[in-house]
């Protein structure tokens, strides 16, 4: 029923449900209690109205919880089989979202809800955690808490389950809270001013300026062309640029300082670098669960030659699945593998390149470097939006 | 961030820390101009979308 | 291995001054906020005296406060698009001279404007009638077949027409029942308007009443600031005399129009001659058989005709359906031909018959000279004609 961050009614009552946690902020009490009690409510607002999404939320949750002490009891007691009933619990974790974007292709929704992508990666992320050895115990109170903390349910940035649950089980005192909140509301400026001035922008520039420029000449066609996958890369940026930035304020107000999203990435000089600045918490999620494991399996059962032709594997995959994570559509996927592509060939050259080890420093190589990036970035926008799908006749 | 550029923003919010109201001041400044600029271009620019937020469908 | 991408956080100003000036500038912004709302006049504001019944605005069709403080006790509405905005100066038999400017006992309300179809119209019609009088019951619409194009009308320019605070009022007339209300938002939803939108208007809980109070005051700002152009306009009221209102003399005034009509027309289909040296003139050959595709059956247009009849029903008005013709031979040119436009006709006929109201059906007009002024808008007779349905409608 409430949709986040775009019903004016959640913006209202975002403004009454704040006023006590600064409230409790600034005489320093807990927000972990009254954090969790708003998420509940904000959850009851977002799933009202849809039974469907109501009980297979409720579902996820019970396979969460259900996997999650499974696979802590099995760790905790060394049982023989774990590691097997381990994968076992996590491909369990892994069927809702599966199952969704699978029926999603056939216009049905099994197991879907909003922010199911997001919530995904949080449970599978705490059972690969306790395989690791790094959480070895998590209350039920908490770990429904790390699920359901409000203001990145719907979209994220994902947060990490130690680093969110040790600052949400911390009091802090005044002039932190104070601090974190001042920071908080210049984020959340910010977000609006993005999402609702901004992106809109883009919006307007993306239909404006192909009309305005014409199709008289095949010239104007293109030029029409790129002002429409400009417009349409200043949209997407600035509509999840700000929407992560309102989350980051929203977070602050209840206490917890959610990971940032975003960093400049239109400086970036690299395909990697951008990485590093895009979309960062599902790049560096990514990075963490899948590229570093999936690099050091290869490795160790030796399965290519080199360390070179490893990461480059690793990076396609990687990059694969995060493109049909946002859908199991042609373009998503076409996205997904361009983008691997493109962080491979950039391994490979700066791996072997002489030219580029004697020149990376250079002011003029990196201002080219970074042209060629923004090329590379905006023709994946294009791919993403469908729009070099619409011009092949795909 | 390098040594020199966290000395540079050292010193920069150092001038805000000294003069408290002027970066309070401009701080209002800054908030009111977005607010007021959000009204005109919601209300009355016609230049709003509606939120259409993208991120929500995955 | 858990690399966050934290916020340096070190060199910052301190949290002090944030604060503040966080604080500062809000409470600035609410009394700038506030002094807006002080100084934009109302929508019930009218201030001149003038009469607006025959301005053609959006902002003053969206706002009954304003139509309805702004003319005649009376005025019966006249729902219609782009045929209002024909100029006196144009077309000299147009409203706003024939009643506008005679005490013949009529006065008219435009509301519309172009690109508002029958499902604006139903909207409109909802949220106007618990505020008329006994006397406004009968009220007249102006269809034209080019609504029925094929696709119907495209998402875009409907939510660039729609008015959320009509949607609102239309939404809280309780003569309107609850599968009327399904339909519309039914239909809304298929235009492209988003779903929170359309639930707030119907409300019954509370995240819609919360969106519907703020997007019912943005509607109310815009209005309210659209409106500030529309003041200007408007012409002299009528002076108030006490005796009977004559009778009009159609039959002279029809001499008159054609005579009006030979003295601005220059060619052979009966347009007024910038209309045809803009658009028709040796640019027969390009225009030729552009249209030859459209069936004008392939559109949801004709039930939301039938909503907009049904709309009237339950809301207590008599409306009369005036069918506008389409220019013959431009229509013949292009390919839409006689056969496709009858057949529109025929359905928006029986679609009437069906809703058992009055129709004025000049749909064998298509050929008659000075009917139209151009391919598709009321020309000199045309207009004439129409106001002779409306008087004996309203009079009858």
């Amino acid at each position: 029923m409430l949709s986040f961050y775009t019903d004016p009614a959640f913006f209202i009552i975002l403004a009454a449900t704040a006023i006590p946690a600064v409230a409790r902020g600034v005489f320093g009490r807990s927000l972990k209690g009254y954090g969790m009690a708003v998420s509940a409510l904000f959850l009851v607002l977002l799933f009202a109205g849809s039974w469907e999404g109501t009980a297979f939320f409720a579902l996820f949750v019970a396979l969460g919880l259900t996997t999650t002490y499974v696979t802590l009891a099995l760790f905790r007691r060394s049982h023989p089989h774990r590691i097997a009933l381990y994968r076992v619990a996590l491909a369990v974790m892994l069927v809702p979202l599966a199952a969704a974007k699978l029926s999603a292709v056939f216009d049905v929704n099994i197991l879907g809800f909003i922010g199911i992508s997001y919530l995904t990666f949080k449970a599978v992320q705490v059972l690969i955690e306790i395989r690791d050895g790094l959480i070895e115990s998590i209350t039920v109170p908490d770990y429904l808490y790390f699920l359901a903390f409000f203001p990145v349910f719907t979209s994220g940035p994902i947060t990490r389950s130690r680093d969110f649950l040790a600052q949400a089980r911390r009091t802090l005192p005044r002039p932190e809270y104070l601090e974190l909140l001042s920071q908080g509301l210049l984020w959340l400026l910010r977000g609006i001013m993005y999402s609702f001035v901004l992106a809109p922008l883009g919006q307007w520039f993306m239909w404006f300026a192909p009309e305005a420029i014409g199709t008289a000449s095949a010239a104007a066609f293109v030029l029409g062309q790129l002002a429409y996958g400009f417009g349409y890369g200043m949209f997407l940026f600035f509509d999840f640029a700000g929407y992560s930035a309102m989350a980051m304020g929203v977070g602050a107000i209840f206490g917890i300082e959610v990971p940032r999203n975003f960093d400049a990435p239109f400086r970036s000089i690299d395909i990697k670098d951008f990485w590093n600045r895009w979309h960062m918490t599902l790049s560096f999620w990514l990075r963490d669960f899948v590229f570093m494991r999936m690099t050091r399996s290869f490795m160790k059962h030796k399965v290519f030659k080199s360390r070179l032709t490893t990461a480059c594997c690793a990076f396609v995959a990687e990059m694969a699945l995060m493109g049909v994570w946002h859908g199991l559509t042609f373009d998503y996927l076409i996205y997904g593998l361009y983008h691997g592509c493109l962080l491979a060939l950039c391994e490979v050259y700066q791996k072997k390149s002489k030219f580029y080890k004697a020149h990376k420093k250079d002011r003029w190589f990196k201002l080219v470097a970074w042209a060629i990036t923004m090329v590379a970035i905006f023709f994946g926008f294009a791919i993403f939006s469908g729009q070099i799908s619409t011009l092949l006749g795909l | 961030m390098s040594k020199a550029k966290l000395q540079q923003r050292e010193d920069g919010a150092g001038f805000f820390r000294r003069h408290g109201v002027l970066a309070a001041a401009l701080i209002a400044l800054i908030v009111l101009a977005c607010l007021l600029f959000l009204l005109w271009f919601v209300v009355f620019s016609g230049m709003s979308a509606s939120a259409d937020f993208l991120y929500a469908q995955f | 291995m858990e690399k966050l991408s934290r916020e340096h956080s070190k060199a910052k100003m301190g949290y002090k001054p944030i604060l503040r000036g966080f604080a500062i500038g809000a409470l600035l912004f609410a009394a700038c906020f506030a002094t807006l709302e002080m100084l934009l006049p109302s929508q019930s504001y009218v201030g001149s005296g003038r009469n607006y019944g025959y301005v053609y605005s959006g902002a003053k069709s969206s706002s009954p406060d304003f139509a309805l403080a702004s003319s005649p006790e009376d005025s019966v509405l006249l729902f219609g698009s782009s045929e209002l905005s024909t100029p006196e100066s144009l077309i000299p038999q147009v409203p706003s001279a024939v009643f506008g400017q005679n005490d013949y006992g009529l006065d008219l309300q435009f509301i519309g404007e172009a690109y508002d179809q029958s499902l604006w119209h139903a909207i409109a019609a909802g949220a106007y009638a618990p505020r008329l009088g006994e006397d406004q019951r009968k009220v007249a619409i102006i269809v034209s077949p080019t609504w029925f194009a094929d696709g119907g009308l495209d998402g875009e320019t409907f939510k660039m027409r729609f008015s959320y605070s009509l949607f609102r009022e239309f939404c809280d007339n309780p003569a309107i029942s609850d599968s009327s209300k399904r339909y519309l938002a039914q239909r809304l939803l298929e235009q492209g308007l988003d779903e929170a939108t359309v639930a707030a208007g119907l409300g019954g809980n509370v995240v819609a009443d919360l969106n519907d109070w703020v997007l019912g005051a943005i509607s109310d700002l815009q209005l309210r600031a659209d409106l500030g152009d529309v003041r200007p306009m408007g012409m002299p009221a009528k002076e108030q005399t006490s005796e009977e209102p004559a009778k009009p003399d159609f039959e002279s005034m029809r001499a008159d129009a054609v005579l009006d009509a030979e003295q601005s027309s220059n060619n052979d289909w009966g347009y007024d001659a910038d209309f045809w040296s803009k658009n028709i003139d040796g640019r027969q050959d390009i225009l030729r058989d552009t249209q030859a595709n459209e069936t004008y059956q392939d559109t949801p247009e004709y039930e939301d005709l039938a909503f907009f009849l049904q709309v009237c029903k339950e809301a207590g008005l008599e409306p009369m359906v005036i069918i506008s013709p389409v220019s013959g031979p431009f229509f013949d040119l292009v390919g839409l031909n006689e056969e496709t436009r009858r057949a529109c006709y025929d359905r928006i006929l029986s679609i009437c018959e069906n809703a058992d109201v009055p129709v004025a059906d000049f749909s064998d007009k298509e050929y008659e000279e000075y009917f139209l002024h151009d391919i598709v808008h009321f020309g000199w007779t045309g207009w004439l004609a129409a106001e002779e349905a409306i008087y004996d409608h309203v009079k009858g």
